[in-house]
């Protein structure tokens, strides 16, 4: 040792002075520490495994949101699926109303209208006749000579025996 | 068609009708007239004209509870009604 320079004793001594001055630093340093750096990892863990659950929830809270958005989706096509179904069978409603409203004025109209025709038709045949009766009158009354009106007795005579004979 | 009704209750005497006509009848005319209305009711009738230029022609006759309708104003009625509903 003494070759190269090295005192054994003050080695040996200095040696026992590192390992004591290690122990004390393991001792009173590396436990602290270790359980500082244990506690602090315990920490980080522990949010991140909140981070995590956190994460998860509104994941799950996302696809519940979604799920709910799709059933209200569905719901409210529904409803105005039906709505328009309503709304076709009422409109369809009121225009077979409207329709039969229609006919019936179209049916009372030409029951008028033919009633009227009728009438006027009938006034007219009635006038008519009335001027054919009052014109043969008339001709019958101013040439009816004595011959004639004995000629007319004849037929009625006749008549009234061909009646009485059936 | 004249309109001839024929009652019930003949007897054998005479009967009475009264004539009603357009135009005045001479006394031949009254005779033939009679005659033939006797011929008709197969008995004596003593006929009464009166003159009612409302029938226009023929005549109109009640002899007992018979009615003979032959005149032109009846004719006219009739045609009057079938001109004005010829449906009837």
């Amino acid at each position: 040792m003494g070759a190269i320079g090295l005192d054994l004793a003050q080695f040996i001594g200095q040696l026992v002075g590192f390992l004591i001055l290690l122990g004390l630093l393991i001792f009173f340093g590396y436990k602290p520490v270790r359980k500082m750096l244990d506690e602090r990892s315990r920490r980080i863990k522990e949010s991140m495994e909140r981070a995590e659950a956190t994460k998860q929830e509104y994941g799950r809270a996302q696809l519940e949101v979604q799920e709910q958005i799709s059933e209200a989706r569905e719901q409210g096509q529904s409803i105005i699926a039906q709505a328009k179904q309503e709304a076709e069978k009422l409109k369809e409603k009121a225009r077979q109303e409207a329709e039969q409203e229609a006919q019936a004025i179209i049916n009372k109209t030409r029951a008028e209208l033919a009633r009227e025709r009728d009438k006027i038709v009938g006034d007219l045949r009635r006038e008519f006749a009335d001027m054919v009766i009052l014109a043969a009158e008339k001709v019958i009354s101013e040439t009816l000579d004595r011959k004639g009106h004995r000629k007319l007795i004849e037929e009625a005579l006749k008549e009234s025996d061909t009646f009485r004979k059936k | 068609m004249p309109r001839v009704t024929v009652g019930k209750g003949y007897g054998q005497a005479a009967l009475h009708g009264e004539v009603v006509t357009a135009l005045a009848l001479d006394d031949d005319d009254k005779e033939w007239l009679s005659r033939q209305l006797e011929e008709m009711v197969g008995r004596k009738v003593i006929i009464d004209v009166k003159v009612d230029p409302s029938i226009v022609g023929g005549f109109r006759a009640k002899i007992g509870d018979m009615l003979i309708d032959g005149s032109v104003r009846s004719r006219l009625e009739t045609l009057r009604q079938s001109l004005a509903e010829p449906g009837k």
